[in-house]
């Protein structure tokens, strides 16, 4: 309401727009996570994550706020690996998410 | 849904970045106080968890009913079957865990937050969201050749994903 004030329209799109950023974001992480993998699982990893309708139907289509919380949990496990101080506080922001 | 993945923030911490009980410590208290800070904004009473509540209340698309339909079907008591998936989820989470603590790598700290995660949304809650579906299959994308990830997967094929639209 503070962003898009009385406006259905632009909080649909506002909405929307930040759940379509997530699941790309979320993609983009998971393509930068297998880089050190071999081809075909780094292949299987894209399609499972960016193929499957589900992922799409579920979050940009319907609006679940889910790909937000797997979206930090992603970025929880990315930082994780390089040892980052900051892993947790990604790790709440996505159980805060929910 | 993901908090109990602090359990493996935990072991790859100790286990693989070699931190000792006090920086285990200090590294928690950012995350606590985020948590704590974004808590107090929203909490205003007890009625802050009546939307839990009546989400734990649906029941829809857990192994169990589809027990309950094979009850209903075959005419008798499947009782043993439907605890024997509940705890085979729980123990899966369980051997993956341990196996983390084992060989504490990256891939197995995803194989476990993804075995976590199916014992909560599959036997752990009443109603199984599509929603936190969408987001297991990104877990799993990251595993795609264990076996969780591929029945996690399959689970959710679009011929599955058509039947919930339908029936959803």
């Amino acid at each position: 309401m503070a962003v898009t004030g009385k406006s259905v329209l632009a909080a649909t799109i506002l909405f929307k727009g930040v759940l379509l950023a997530a699941w790309l974001a979320s993609l983009a992480l998971i393509k930068t996570m297998t880089a050190s993998k071999p081809a075909l699982d780094r292949c299987l990893a894209l399609v499972v994550a960016g193929w499957m309708p589900l992922g799409v139907l579920q979050t940009v289509a319907e609006g679940h706020n889910d790909i937000f919380m797997v979206w930090l949990a992603l970025m929880w496990l990315a930082l994780l690996g390089q040892g980052r101080w900051l892993a947790p506080v990604a790790l709440m922001g996505s159980a805060l998410g929910k | 849904m993901t908090a109990p993945l602090f359990l493996i923030d935990v072991i790859i911490a100790w286990r693989l970045h070699g931190l000792g009980w006090r920086q285990l410590i200090v590294r928690y208290v950012g995350p606590g106080l985020l948590g704590i800070a974004v808590f107090g904004v929203f909490y205003r009473s007890p009625e802050f968890f009546e939307g839990t509540r009546v989400i734990s209340e649906w029941e829809f698309l857990q192994p169990r009913h589809a027990v309950e339909a094979i009850e209903l079907a075959v005419g008798f008591d499947l009782n043993v079957l439907d605890w024997t998936i509940t705890a085979t989820f729980v123990l899966i989470a369980l051997a993956s865990v341990v196996v983390l603590l084992r060989t504490p790598t990256l891939d197995n700290a995803t194989k476990a937050a993804l075995a976590i995660m199916s014992a909560i949304s599959f036997v752990g809650i009443a109603h199984c969201g599509r929603g936190i579906w969408s987001g297991q299959v990104l877990l799993a994308a990251l595993v795609p050749r264990w076996w969780l990830a591929r029945f996690v997967d399959r689970r959710l094929s679009p011929g599955c994903v058509l039947v919930i639209i339908l029936v959803g």
